[in-house]
């Protein structure tokens, strides 16, 4: 592949494009499975016990697979590009600026979230394994977080074609290890304990209590929509990256949260981590599996985000002309640097919050994308319009969209109407049904097809442009712009 | 506009678009991301 292109985040073209199903099934999983699977997994142990409790967060987690791959996927690997890329023709060429700050905020703090965890809970290991005498030191925390921010940048170093091999590696490792710590806590505690045992705090509500892990595993996957383009862009094809990616992002994570959640359950101190326990019932050797399980799973997941929220900082034209691809690499991570040595306290502290805020915006974010690129454009873009900003094709009003701002905003307010997301307190009987993340996505999809329709003005120039001024157009019948060659029927028409 | 990029935006021509979503791939998708997991849920409601 062109790694002029990759790192430069052009568009890549479909002949240089080298990643299989492996590739993507490996990158995706590795992006998916971390240790914050074990603090959801802990989370959904308050609410529901381990039965329907990990039919829940499974299949939440599904669902919320199929919105962002069907926001996100489509477009990159059709046209090779990233998802900040793509919300322009939704939010217009500035609008998409948007996108690009909510990305690196949810990138650098998926990524802090991570590098904490690791530091905090290879600290606890070690301890537990006799090789430090406290586990509450933070220098130690800091230091082991800064050596898996080092490891990250190592393996992105020569560039994102790294991803191709070490994303597979470390997502076949990391399973065999979760499947090690799956066996161990069935042999150890049994089916009948982990299935009998209650919920630890559930609402009076059942119906709410299992709509609340059902909304914890859609917010959660919806989360993925920055990695999903990120990734998915360099698959060869459209139609053998969509079941690596329901299998990497849905499937295999919703089996460690799981793991997470029968942890909980049945040692409630442990919050979902089931790595402390394992120490103490299976000795050194479990202790090694916990801390490689850790360290795989963390840096793998980092080094995608980091990729991701690099290859992001990179849509602006200035910095993509100014810097290099390494030094957007560390760029990305500087940002984690500074929470963990300094903010990881109160950054933590505010984990709940900061995934409710994933979810918030995102939903909206994936449901008028799938109705713009799906229903209004019949899966049809203008490269030109996507990447030339003097362009007009998306530029609408002054560079934005004002019906994909309106129809955010719509999305947004029905998330808020139907879940409180900073203390997860349903607002009305109707999330007992629906969920927030889902009718949030559905409004602002909604929102945004009749303001497109009830508004000419918008779509009609945004499907009948070509290239920029200046820039000459292929002259040829199989243009890709809007205006010229056969439309795509739309999968679902 | 960087030279490399406009050179890129030319060329891309059919051939190197992808492929679309077509309908076997998004039953594919629906199905296995969206009914199994909405007829799992039922019948884990009925476990509940």
């Amino acid at each position: 592949m062109d790694d002029v292109a990759a790192e430069a985040s052009f568009p890549i073209h479909s002949s240089e494009r080298t990643w299989g199903p492996l590739a993507v099934f490996g990158n995706t999983a590795s992006a998916a499975i971390a240790t914050w699977c074990f603090i959801t997994g802990g989370f959904v142990a308050y609410y529901v016990d381990a039965g329907p409790g990990s039919i829940a967060i499974i299949a939440g987690t599904l669902i919320g697979v199929f919105i962002s791959l069907l926001a996100a996927l489509p477009p990159a690997t059709r046209y090779g590009v990233e998802a900040v890329r793509s919300t322009r023709p939704t939010l217009g060429v500035r609008g998409s600026w948007l996108t690009l700050a909510l990305v690196l905020v949810i990138l650098v703090g998926w990524n802090s979230v991570l590098t904490i965890f690791l530091g905090r809970s290879g600290a606890e290991t070690l301890h537990a394994l006799g090789v430090v005498d406290s586990p509450d030191g933070k220098a130690l925390v800091v230091a082991i977080g800064l050596l898996s921010c080092a490891a990250v940048i190592g393996l992105l170093w020569k560039g994102p074609s790294t991803l191709r091999l070490a994303g597979p590696a470390i997502a076949i490792t990391v399973m065999a290890l979760a499947l090690v710590m799956m066996v161990f806590l069935l042999a150890e505690f049994g089916w009948d304990r982990i299935f009998s045992a209650p919920a630890l705090a559930p609402l009076p509500d059942r119906s709410t209590n299992y709509m609340i892990v059902i909304e914890l595993g859609i917010a959660g996957a919806v989360a993925w929509w920055p990695y999903i383009g990120s990734l998915t862009r360099h698959s060869r094809s459209t139609r053998t990256a969509v079941a690596p990616s329901i299998l990497g992002l849905g499937l295999l994570m919703g089996i460690v949260l799981s793991i997470g959640l029968f942890a909980a359950v049945v040692v409630p101190a442990s919050a979902g981590n089931p790595t402390l326990f394992m120490i103490e019932a299976g000795g050194p050797a479990l202790g090694v599996v916990a801390l490689g399980f850790m360290v795989l799973a963390n840096v793998g997941t980092t080094m995608v985000g980091v990729y991701a929220c690099a290859l992001a900082l990179k849509q602006v034209r200035g910095i993509d002309r100014a810097i290099s691809w390494r030094t957007a690499s560390l760029v990305s991570i500087l940002p984690v640097v500074v929470v963990l040595v300094l903010f990881a306290d109160p950054f933590m502290d505010h984990y709940g919050t900061f995934l409710a805020f994933a979810g918030v915006t995102l939903g909206p974010v994936c449901g008028l994308q799938i109705v713009d690129y799906f229903i209004l454009r019949r899966q049809r873009l203008s490269i030109h319009g996507l990447y030339d900003d003097d362009n007009p094709t998306y530029r609408y009003v002054g560079g934005f969209n004002p019906a994909g701002f309106v129809a955010l905003a719509a999305g947004i307010a029905t998330y808020l109407l139907m879940l409180d997301p900073v203390n997860f307190v349903p607002g009305t009987q109707a999330f007992s049904w629906l969920s927030a993340t889902a009718p949030a996505a559905v409004a602002s999809g909604l929102v945004y097809y009749v303001i497109m329709r009830a508004a000419p003005g918008l779509l009609r120039p945004s499907l009948a442009t070509t290239a920029s001024p200046g820039t000459p157009a292929p002259a040829r019948a199989t243009d890709p712009d809007p205006d010229s060659g056969p439309r795509v029927a739309s999968p679902t028409s | 506009m960087n030279e490399d990029l406009a050179t890129r935006l030319v060329d891309f021509d059919q051939h190197h678009l992808g492929d679309p979503l077509d309908r076997a791939t998004f039953t594919l998708l629906l199905v296995a991301s969206l009914i199994l997991p909405v007829l799992a849920l039922l019948a884990g409601w009925m476990w509940l």
